[in-house]
């Protein structure tokens, strides 16, 4: 108990005689509550409270394109961890006080004071103890700010976690901490603010979903810098979502308005129940699902094509079963990828769509499959064709082509789609 | 409206693949400025297939109207139809170069070479069996896609989407 919730207050000699009388099993809880508690309750916790900052606070999000996420997240009736979701860019917070501001309310107007402090709490750690000013029933300021003095935000990199408050409290006069409410969280963690499609300014429908976030953060889960991100988030796209390229076209499946907006609406469908629009994909369905989720745990990609009508060495497909060429043959009209900088020729680019092959003769047999992960498109593109063997280079369009003209010769960087906001489609 | 991806000579390529000179403009029956209007889907006209979602599209300058539809069959099949209402004939066959152009594939068989004679202009897929098509008629452009592999053709819906634009024209 704090020196100010006692001070002045001699109702704290009773109820401290009435807890050792508790202790003793002499008096019962109820009687002890009865005279000594103040029937506290935790009414609201809002984590963005300032939705034009995410420096000392959580961000703007959303659940999805139709649903907004408003602060106060959790209010009285909440009990999952979804209900009440909160994210944070370690970027942006590292070395900021950051807090959480919290709605009480007391049983009588006649009490002023109440100590509250919170156990757990997982990534955002516990809650000091700090006395509650309470004025006709409600705290004042209505909405306390806790500072969150033990939290752990960036020791684990991008994580989705959800924790546990258990709140307690004692009143003034009362000497024994008493549960309050445990309550849980989704909490999200980013290496800094979600960059396009992603947007800030709130509300707006390209506010971060949870329901985007539900995945960024476990495919990337760990990662503590942006190119582990993006090569975590590839490597999860190709490998565990039981996606295939379209062998018949090459057609995109998760885009519309001719490439300018990525349904991402139906591609949570498909990863939740696997309707949606199928699972058949194509390059720019993969480049647009690799920019969209990694930009969204803070990296910075684009996707960006290149070519045109190129020949390819044997690659194998996402979802293929080994290598060789598309079912529509060892050729591209072009291809797009989730691509680093000014998508140029030494910029790095990650390619969820396939594998490469990686030893020291791309162009046959046998294959060594790579992940395409932040692998510059050439380490020299003006090199006299055809390449010597061995190429140790791990430079992808040389990997991708065929050993000649038509092929590594006529693939080069050409930059995004132009209906496809230089290469952050918007998210519907 | 939606900016139409506009590099001239990768669009000028793809033409050439796709031949567009040979059938750029022509209609099988009636003329080029046949402009059917209010094109759309329902239970009611197709009683093998449930409409499980439709929904429409941004257009570009080349049609009124955009449309998708997710229909399914009692067999377990799951398409995806875009039907594109497009302004003219003219823009009917333009709107399937600029669908074709986003396709990696450099070039698709036309449909009379797998048996499906539909439309003034028809596409099929790679592949034993047509898992996706395109094709127009009139000013319609309608694009089908299996959403999963498999061995089961879109041909049959194909077919029934094209007997019900020509139903539409003939009862003027």
């Amino acid at each position: 108990m704090s020196f100010q919730c006692r001070q002045g207050c001699l109702h704290t000699l009773f109820c401290l005689l009435l807890s050792l009388l508790r202790k003793l099993h002499l008096v019962s809880k109820s009687f002890y509550r009865k005279h000594c508690s103040c029937d506290l309750k935790l009414v609201a916790i809002a984590f963005n409270h300032d939705t034009s900052s995410l420096t000392n606070d959580a961000m703007n999000l959303r659940r999805n394109f139709t649903q907004t996420v408003t602060a106060p997240e959790w209010t009285v009736g909440d009990t999952l961890p979804t209900d009440s979701p909160a994210a944070y860019a370690i970027k942006e917070i590292q070395g900021k006080k950051i807090t959480i501001k919290v709605k009480f309310t007391v049983g009588s107007n006649s009490v002023t004071k109440a100590e509250v402090r919170a156990k757990g709490g997982g990534v955002l750690g516990s809650l000091d103890a700090q006395v509650v000013n309470f004025a006709g029933g409600v705290s004042v300021p209505e909405f306390v700010p806790f500072e969150l003095k033990n939290n752990t935000i960036g020791n684990g990199g991008i994580k989705r976690e959800d924790i546990t408050w258990n709140w307690e409290f004692r009143c003034c006069g009362g000497s024994d901490w008493e549960p309050l409410a445990t309550i849980r969280h989704r909490i999200y963690i980013v290496l800094e603010e979600p960059t396009l499609p992603w947007k800030q300014p709130s509300p707006d429908n390209q506010n971060p979903w949870t329901e985007a976030l539900d995945y960024a953060c476990v495919w990337a889960a760990g990662k503590q810098n942006r190119d582990d991100a993006g090569s975590a988030i590839t490597q999860a796209i190709n490998a565990s979502l039981g996606l295939v390229y379209d062998n018949a076209a090459g057609a995109s499946h998760y885009t519309s308005g001719f490439l300018a907006i990525f349904e991402l609406t139906q591609f949570l469908a498909y990863l939740t129940s696997g309707a949606g629009l199928g699972n058949i994909v194509n390059c720019t369905d993969c480049a647009t699902i690799t920019t969209t989720f990694s930009n969204l745990v803070g990296c910075d990609l684009h996707a960006s094509k290149m070519g045109s009508f190129f020949d390819l060495t044997p690659f194998r497909g996402i979802g293929a079963a080994g290598f060789g060429c598309p079912g529509f043959g060892c050729g591209f009209s072009f291809h797009e990828v989730a691509w680093k900088g000014g998508h140029g020729n030494h910029d790095p680019l990650f390619d969820a769509c396939l594998r490469e092959d990686g030893d020291s003769n791309p162009w046959a047999a046998p294959y060594t499959e790579i992940f395409p992960v932040n692998i510059v498109f050439s380490n020299n593109p003006g090199a006299p064709l055809p390449l010597a063997v061995p190429f140790n280079d791990y430079s992808y369009k040389e990997r991708l082509c065929t050993n000649d003209a038509g092929g590594i010769g006529s693939c080069n960087p050409i930059g995004p789609w132009p209906s496809s906001s230089n290469g952050r489609r918007p998210v519907k | 409206m939606i900016e139409i991806n506009s590099d001239e000579a990768y669009r000028n390529q793809v033409k050439a693949n796709y031949d567009f000179s040979s059938w750029a403009g022509r209609s099988k029956e009636g003329d080029k400025d046949v402009q059917l209007r209010d094109f759309r889907l329902s239970n009611e006209k197709l009683p093998t297939w449930k409409v499980e979602e439709k929904e429409e599209l941004p257009p570009s300058e080349r049609q009124r109207r955009v449309t998708r539809y997710i229909l399914s069959s009692s067999s377990g099949q799951r398409l995806a139809v875009t039907i594109f209402e497009c302004n003219s004939v003219d823009d009917a066959h333009e709107a399937l170069i600029d669908v074709v152009m986003t396709y990696m594939a450099p070039k698709l068989p036309r449909c009379e070479t797998k048996g499906l004679e539909i439309g003034d202009i028809c596409f099929g897929s790679h592949g034993d069996v047509n898992l996706s098509v395109i094709f127009a008629r009139f000013n319609i452009l309608v694009e089908i896609q299996s959403t999963k592999p498999g061995t089961v053709a879109v041909d049959e819906l194909a077919r029934s989407l094209d007997s019900m634009i020509l139903s539409q024209y003939r009862a003027g």
